[in-house]
C-alpha cells in the first residue's frame, strides 16, 4: 500500500474492505491516537484494547465517515476519544446505557460540523510546534479547564463542581480558552 | 428558546464535548427548528479541539498491537461470515417450505380448473392434463450435457435439478442418498385433494392397445373422428414415451450415473492417451534401433577405412625411398640438433 495515499483515498478503500489501508491508517495515526486514549485511560493495557476496538470501528463504520468535505483528522481524534471516554464512564457507572449499534452510532461516532475545514495529520504534524505553542501561551487555569473538559470529559457543570468556582466562570474559561487557542494558531500560521 | 448570541457562546464548549445535557438539548432543538446555525464557525472549533492531543507527548504503541488488531478482525470477519450462512440457511430454509406450499396451491388451482371442465369427454380431459404436470418435473427430463458433469458431488448440477431442490427444503443438500425426486412429486402432486383419480387411469395404451376396434370402425362414416382422437393420443403416447420419466428415479441413481459417465470418460481418455504413449515409444524404439545399426555400419566402414590406410603406409614406408622416412629423419635430427 503506498503511503502516499491521502486520508480521503485510504478511508475509502477502508470502506471497499482494503485490509492494507486500515494498516496505513494504523501507520500513520495510531501514536496520536494512542496518546489520546493513553491521557484519557492512563493504564497501558487498557489503552491498547480501547485502541483496538477503535479500529475495529473503523473497519466497521467508515462507511459513516462524510468523504465530501470530510476532516478524517478530527473524525478519528472524536471518535477515538467518545470510545476512551465511554470505556471510562462505564467503568465509573456513570453510563449504563448498553453498547449496541445504535449506541455506538449515536453516542461514539463523532457528530462534525459538515462546514469543518480540511485537516490531515501529516499536515497538523509539520505545524505540531506551532500547536504546541499556541496551547502554551494558554494561562495555566485556561489550560486546566481545557484538560479537565477534553481529556477527563467533564461536563461544564461538572467542572465547576470539581474546581468549586461559579458555572459562569467555567463556560467563559472554556470559551476564551478556545477562542485563544484558535487566534493564536492563526497567528503562528500568519507568522510563517 | 436560546438566541443567536448564546448559540454562538454555546459553540466552544459544545466543540469540545463538555456541554451539559439540558444545554446540548437546547442547542439541537435550535438546529432541529432550522433556525440559522453557525456550522461553519462550529467546524473551526471542532477542528481546533481536535489538536488538543497533538500538544501532549507523542506515544507509540508496541509494535504487537498491529497484529492483535489484525487478529481481531479477522475473528470478527470469520464470525460475521458465519453469522451470515447461518442465516442465509436459515431463509433456504423457510423459502422453500413457503414455494411448495403456492406451488400447491397452483396445482389445486389447476386441478379445480380441470374439476369444472371435466364434464367434457375422458379423452379431452386428458389432453388437459399435461399443463398440470409442474414444470420442474418437465425440466427434468431435459438431457443432460457433458459439460454439467464434475466429480463433487456437492457440485454436481442437473437440469432442472435446482428447482426440485428449492422445493425440498428438509434434506440436506450432501446427503445424495437421500434426496429423491419422489416425495417432491407425490408433495406436488398428492396433497390436492382431487377427485380426479380418472388421470392415471386414464392409460393411452387402453386407447390404442385395441386396434381391432379401430380397424372395424374404418369402414363406417365415424371413422375420421375417431381415427383423429387416436392419433393425438398416439402422439402423446410417444411424446410421453420419448421423455423418460425422471420423476420416479431418485436423484442420487442420476448423480451416480454422471459419475460413472465421468469415469468412463475419464478411462477413454486414459486408454487413448497410453495407446499414443506406446504408439510413440514404438517409434521412438524404430528410431534408436536404426541408429544403432547406422552406429555399427559406420563403424565397421570406419575401421576397415583406416586399417587399410594403415596398410598403405606400411607399405609406403616398406620402400626404401619413401618419403615418410625422411620426413621422420629431419624430424628427429631439428628436434635434437
Amino acid at each position: 500500500m503506498d503511503s502516499e495515499l491521502n486520508d480521503i483515498e485510504i478511508i475509502q478503500r477502508i470502506t471497499n474492505r482494503d485490509s492494507k489501508a486500515l494498516e496505513t491508517l494504523y501507520d500513520r495515526y495510531s501514536p496520536v491516537l494512542y496518546t489520546l486514549v493513553k491521557r484519557i485511560v492512563t493504564e497501558n493495557n487498557v489503552a491498547e484494547e480501547i485502541l483496538t476496538e477503535v479500529f475495529v470501528l473503523i473497519w466497521q463504520k467508515s462507511a459513516k465517515f462524510d468523504i465530501n468535505g470530510g476532516n478524517l483528522y478530527a473524525w478519528l481524534i472524536n471518535l477515538t476519544r467518545n470510545k476512551a471516554l465511554d470505556f471510562k464512564r462505564r467503568e465509573t457507572l456513570q453510563v449504563t446505557q448498553e453498547y449496541n449499534d445504535e449506541y455506538e452510532d449515536n453516542s461514539i461516532l463523532p457528530v462534525l460540523s459538515v462546514h469543518i475545514p480540511s485537516n490531515s495529520l501529516t499536515k497538523t504534524l509539520n505545524s505540531r510546534e506551532k500547536i504546541y505553542t499556541a496551547f502554551n501561551n494558554l494561562t495555566e487555569a485556561q489550560q486546566y479547564v481545557l484538560s479537565l473538559a477534553y481529556f477527563d470529559g467533564l461536563t461544564e457543570s461538572e467542572i465547576a463542581k470539581k474546581l468549586n468556582i461559579p458555572l459562569l466562570t467555567v463556560k467563559s474559561k472554556i470559551r476564551v480558552a478556545l477562542d485563544s487557542v484558535k487566534v493564536n494558531l492563526a497567528k503562528e500560521i500568519n507568522n510563517d | 428558546m436560546i438566541d443567536d448570541k448564546k448559540v454562538f457562546g454555546l459553540l466552544q464548549a459544545k466543540a469540545l464535548g463538555c456541554l451539559d445535557e439540558d444545554e446540548n438539548i437546547e442547542l439541537q432543538n435550535f438546529i432541529n427548528e432550522g433556525f440559522v446555525f453557525p456550522w461553519d464557525e462550529l467546524g473551526i472549533f471542532q477542528n481546533t479541539a481536535a489538536l488538543l492531543p497533538l500538544a501532549l507527548q507523542l506515544e507509540i504503541p508496541e509494535p504487537e498491537l498491529k497484529d492483535r488488531i489484525a487478529l481481531k478482525l479477522i475473528k470478527l470477519t470469520e464470525e460475521l461470515r458465519a453469522k451470515k450462512s447461518i442465516e442465509e440457511e436459515q431463509q433456504k430454509t423457510v423459502e422453500p417450505e413457503e414455494i411448495i406450499e403456492e406451488e400447491i396451491d397452483e396445482v389445486v388451482d389447476e386441478f379445480s380448473e380441470i374439476n369444472e371442465t371435466f364434464e367434457e369427454p375422458p379423452i379431452e380431459i386428458e389432453t388437459d392434463i399435461d399443463p398440470v404436470v409442474p414444470n420442474e418435473i418437465e425440466d427434468l427430463n431435459t438431457p443432460l450435457s457433458s459439460d454439467d458433469l464434475t466429480f463433487n458431488l456437492d457440485d454436481i448440477e442437473l437440469p432442472g435439478f435446482e428447482s426440485v431442490t428449492t422445493t425440498e427444503p428438509a434434506l440436506p443438500q450432501n446427503d445424495l442418498e437421500a434426496l429423491s425426486a419422489e416425495p417432491i412429486v407425490n408433495t406436488l402432486l398428492d396433497e390436492p385433494q382431487i377427485a380426479t383419480p380418472e388421470i392415471e387411469e386414464l392409460k393411452v395404451a387402453d386407447v390404442w392397445i385395441e386396434p381391432e376396434p379401430i380397424q372395424q370402425l374404418i369402414n363406417t362414416p365415424e371413422i375420421p373422428e375417431v381415427k383423429s382422437v387416436v392419433e393425438t393420443k398416439l402422439v402423446e403416447e410417444t411424446e410421453d414415451q420419448s421423455k423418460p420419466d425422471f420423476t420416479k428415479k431418485s436423484v442420487a441413481e442420476k448423480a451416480f450415473k454422471t459419475l460413472e459417465q465421468d469415469f468412463d470418460r475419464l478411462k477413454y481418455h486414459f486408454d487413448e492417451h497410453e495407446k499414443r504413449l506406446s504408439h510413440k515409444l514404438l517409434i521412438a524404439y524404430i528410431i534408436i534401433g536404426f541408429l544403432a545399426a547406422l552406429l555399427v555400419v559406420f563403424f565397421f566402414k570406419f575401421n576397415s577405412d583406416i586399417e587399410s590406410q594403415q596398410k598403405e603406409i606400411d607399405f609406403l614406408k616398406s620402400r626404401p625411398t619413401s618419403f615418410l622416412n625422411f620426413i621422420e629423419k629431419d624430424f628427429a635430427s631439428n628436434l635434437f640438433s
